[in-house]
């Protein structure tokens, strides 16, 4: 009986305060490399490096967690319709964001910026998506079959 | 909710924290904490604890 099991509450934490510490290095990677871009004008070989790292740490996130059939976007059902609507609303922020951050004002570089923003990251998520739906479709297979 | 009957059970063994966590394998902290209704172990660790004290999971963790 003795130590056959580890201190799940111990484990638990360790993992969450891991998971934090991920998520701040994350948002201060990104943060340097907007000072640096946006304030200190650098050029890109100058946070090429912690950009590609934070990058890199999300894409392994989004990885794992499309690996083990965890859906990223919520538990709820998710329509192609409603994937749509927020995607168009997020690019408007995000346009507007960038005609502040960069300040163009030329209206058709704009809507540029937008189209290709949003249409880059409507592909990524119904790609998320697809392949998060693939995976628990095969890890309910598995389960019938056992059946 | 305090788990009374967790803490009846390990002094009917005659037991500390201390003894029951060691006799598992996990810290104090973790036993004090389930008795105090501040931690939810999982089934495997309910079912550590029930054989560490003799005791079935519906003796102690079962609410009425």
């Amino acid at each position: 009986m003795k130590n056959i099991i580890k201190d799940e509450r111990t484990v638990s934490a360790k993992r969450k305060i891991q998971s934090d510490t991920l998520q701040i290095l994350i948002f201060t990677l990104l943060a340097t490399v907007f000072v640096q871009k946006i304030f200190l004008n650098a050029p890109i070989s100058q946070y090429i490096v912690e950009f590609v790292t934070a990058l890199g740490a999300s894409v392994y996130v989004l990885i794992r967690t499309i690996y083990l059939g965890i859906d990223e976007m919520g538990t709820g059902v998710i329509t192609v319709k409603s994937l749509i609507t927020t995607t168009l609303l997020s690019g408007l922020v995000t346009m507007i964001c960038f005609a502040f951050i960069t300040g163009i004002t030329d209206v058709s570089s704009i809507l540029f910026f937008f189209l290709c923003y949003t249409v880059a990251l409507l592909i990524l998520r119904l790609a998320i998506k697809y392949f998060t739906k693939k995976k628990q479709q095969d890890m309910e297979d598995g389960l019938d079959n056992d059946e | 909710m305090k788990n009374k009957k967790m803490k009846i059970a390990r002094l009917e063994c005659d037991m500390s924290q201390t003894d029951l966590a060691e006799a598992i394998g996990i810290t104090r902290q973790t036993i004090g904490l389930i008795e105090a209704g501040n931690y939810n172990p999982t089934l495997n660790l309910c079912t550590a604890i029930c054989k560490a004290l003799g005791k079935t999971l519906n003796d102690l963790f079962w609410e009425e």
